[in-house]
């Protein structure tokens, strides 16, 4: 029985007990009156009987007096002194009625003789009084029967008073006895229903004391770390539905706490990978400037010593320069990994010929393929659509995959193969890199795509590289809705082959290609550019390459002559610094397109932060970070101006 | 003379320390991987070695502690590495290096270091 049963039926019991308790009082009482009534009646009958009594006696009196002086005076009475003596008789007569109004059950039978023989006298004696006056008046002798008659009422009325007594009696002994079961009802209730409420609170209590102890126990273990711990349901009662209750909260919390484990295992895990790859990118970074710092105190040395041999020093050089690059591509490297971890990296979407940007990729890597004396080809295909994709991106996989396989192949023969599939819908652009280089075991291929993985840990000593690239490549094809595949032979050598969807819009690639290592693009040299940097040194760096490059330039060196150079020569290039003083390159480029002299003339941002995405958002040509990479920037000039190609 | 034992992969850095022993009047005798360098080491001639840690064929740990087992364990040997944690130094220390350089290489410090241990 559950505690709510419990709590109704005890309340139940106690109020009927309290019902039959109220209705004996009810009932005791309307009992009493009525006893006490026949109690009154049977008195005041006493009381009546003893002055019809005395009455009786003055009357027998008063009509035995008459009769003896009757008898011996011979005196006769006036009519008033009859008429008195009818009135006192008649009067008896009425109080023997009224004492008829108070008889009971018990007196009825004593009260009704009493009348008859009363019914007797009456007349006997009055017939007396009304013939005391004449002649044959009957004198009172032995044995008369008015005497007699008299006798008989006589008797009747002490009969009658002897049962009103008795009566009374019988009706004070039943107010007793009530009373007496009244009180013993009264009791026994009161006791029945103290016994059941402290029943009733003991099995409440112990029901509480239950539940709270089970609680108490579940919540303490709970508490102590057995998260597993579950409260046993033995019941439907509320208890059942408490430990239901608890058991239903221990398995939240023990998810909950399961939970928040997991997440801290992840996050350690992160934190170490963070760790890691912090070490990771000390060592890789420390290589690098290893080599500037020390070919950069050779070279001071040989100015110190004043050795100097300029084709010697020339080479230092090229190796300062050499590391220096190899330093920014692994920070660049980084800087986008982070971003793809990071969720940060967008894809810009535009159309671009893919067969172009590849023999552009092809003519950067060409200086590379040289070095470790590979031939490199380039096999395109003539009816490849435009592709509708991030063309930043997809330069750089293909230099990823093409360095990486000049780096890993010597004297050997590389091969970018490009492929349009229509046999597929959607339609595929394959794109393979493939070299006859020194390959890799299954093992390997399987973790090639994993970040800072390379073949074994000896090949970043010999081949260099933060083992980012190829992980990039993964992430970046995926990103632009395409994918990469890997097959390779240890001392065979390695494809790469890499697929994105290809819309066919109609548009073909505008030129026939020919099949063999192409030359970087050449512009014709009438191009105006307009160089706006604060920087002196950068200024003097750009100044040197577009002299070298035999373009015409304009240097400005704040915003304002920027302005007023652009308004005076329209430069059909502008390179524009960002961080300038007063008015920065973001206030310079806003001004160039309100006026509408200069709003068509493209602007490439030169930046030393990562800007690309404010770039995408606002109307420029293309942003190189600083330092500027001179090869990227004369692909740009040549994607801005193809007519003067 | 003293000669010392230039064990580096990386071509540059190779061509950089050996240019810069040199005109301080060491003799340098290089090798490019683990295995050569106690080749070298083995037939003898070498005063001091200066070893990389991450070389191909075999490592700059493994060389170390045949070098220090196998050849002699009075050659000092000194760890140029890149890995610049506190464990890669002792790791280096555990096996058999007497003494320890990161990369890049404080020049001044490393010839304090030679003739501490020459």
């Amino acid at each position: 029985m559950n505690l709510r049963q419990r709590l109704t039926l005890s309340t139940l019991t106690v109020l009927i007990l309290f019902i039959i308790n109220a209705g004996m009082v009810f009932w005791s009482k309307e009992i009493r009156s009525e006893s006490i009534f026949e109690l009154r009646q049977a008195v005041s009958g006493q009381f009546q009987a003893a002055t019809i009594q005395q009455n009786l006696i003055n009357l027998r009196k008063a009509v035995l007096l008459l009769s003896s002086l009757r008898s011996t005076l011979n005196e006769m009475l006036t009519s008033q002194e009859t008429n008195q003596a009818l009135r006192e008789i008649n009067h008896l007569e009425r109080q023997l009625q009224t004492l008829g109004k108070t008889v009971s059950f018990d007196t009825m039978d004593h009260f009704s003789r009493l009348n008859y023989e009363f019914g007797i006298l009456k007349p006997l004696w009055s017939n007396f009084y009304h013939r005391y006056n004449e002649a044959d008046y009957l004198h009172y002798r032995e044995g008369d029967d008015r005497e007699q008659a008299y006798v008989s009422t006589m008797q009747e009325l002490k009969k009658l008073e002897t049962a009103l007594i008795k009566s009374a009696d019988k009706q004070s002994m039943n107010i007793n006895k009530l009373e007496d079961w009244t009180s013993l009802i009264t009791a026994v209730v009161l006791l029945l229903s103290i016994t059941l409420s402290i029943a009733m609170g003991l099995s409440v209590l112990r029901f509480t004391n239950n539940s709270l102890r089970t609680l108490k126990k579940g919540a303490n273990l709970l508490g102590g770390g057995e998260l597993d711990y579950r409260i046993p349901v033995t019941s439907n009662d509320e208890l059942g539905e408490v430990a239901k209750a608890f058991n239903t909260m221990s398995a939240k919390l023990q998810n909950a706490i399961t939970e928040v484990r997991r997440a801290k295992e992840s996050a350690d895990k992160a934190s170490e990978a963070k760790s890691d790859f912090l070490a990771n990118m000390s060592h890789e970074l420390r290589t690098p400037l290893n080599a500037i710092i020390g070919y950069t105190e050779i070279l001071i040395e040989d100015i110190e010593l004043d050795d100097l041999d300029p084709e010697s020093q020339l080479q230092d050089l090229k190796k300062v320069l050499d590391a220096g690059r190899h330093l920014l591509t692994q920070i660049n490297d980084v800087l986008d990994f982070s971003k793809i971890e990071t969720g940060k990296m967008t894809v810009y979407n535009e159309e671009f010929d893919s067969q172009r940007i590849l023999q552009d990729v092809i003519a950067t890597i060409s200086p590379l393929a040289k070095k470790s004396e590979n031939e490199l080809s380039f096999i395109g295909c003539p009816d490849m659509p435009v592709l509708i994709n991030d063309v930043t991106k997809f330069r750089q996989i293909f230099f990823n995959l093409l360095s990486n396989a000049c780096k890993f192949t010597k004297n050997g023969q590389i091969t970018l193969h490009c492929e349009y599939d229509r046999t597929t819908s959607p339609a595929i652009a394959r794109f393979s890199v493939t070299d006859n280089g020194i390959g890799m075991n299954t093992e390997n291929l399987e973790r090639v795509f994993e970040a800072f993985v390379q073949a074994d840990s000896s090949t970043t000593r010999r081949y260099g590289g933060t083992g980012l690239g190829l992980s990039l490549c993964k992430q970046y094809s995926q990103l632009m809705g395409g994918r990469i595949e890997v097959n390779s032979r240890v001392n065979t050598g390695t494809t790469f082959c890499v697929e994105f969807p290809a819309a066919p819009l109609g548009k073909m690639a505008p030129q026939a290609l020919p099949n063999d290592v192409v030359s970087p693009p050449e512009l014709t040299q009438q191009v105006n550019i307009l160089v706006i940097d604060d920087d002196p040194v950068a200024l003097a760096l750009t100044k040197r390459y577009l002299h070298r490059q035999e373009y015409r330039f304009f240097m400005a060196s704040t915003g304002k002559e920027g302005l007023s150079l652009a308004e005076k020569y329209h430069p059909d290039v502008i390179l524009l610094d960002l961080m300038m003083p007063e008015i920065d390159g973001w206030a310079v480029l806003s001004s160039l397109k309100k006026n509408s002299s200069t709003q068509n003339i493209p602007v490439i941002v030169l930046t030393m932060l990562d800007e690309s995405e404010l770039g995408d958002a606002i109307d420029i040509k293309g942003y190189l970070r600083k330092p500027i990479d001179w090869i990227q920037l004369e692909n740009l000039i040549h994607d801005i101006l193809p007519d003067q190609g | 003379m003293t000669t010392i034992l230039l064990v580096e992969d990386n071509e540059m850095n190779r061509d950089m320390l050996s240019r810069r022993l040199q005109r301080r009047g060491y003799e340098v005798v290089t090798a490019e991987d683990g295995q050569q360098a106690v080749d070298l080491s083995r037939e003898g001639g070498i005063d001091l070695v200066l070893m990389d840690m991450g070389l191909p064929i075999k490592d700059g740990w493994t060389a170390s502690q045949e070098i220090k087992q196998q050849v002699s364990s009075a050659l000092p040997i000194i760890a140029l590495t890149a890995h610049a944690r506190t464990e890669d130094r002792e790791r280096a220390l555990s096996c058999g290096c007497d003494d320890y350089a990161t990369k890049p290489i404080d020049f001044p410090a490393l010839l304090s270091l030679i003739e501490q241990h020459q």
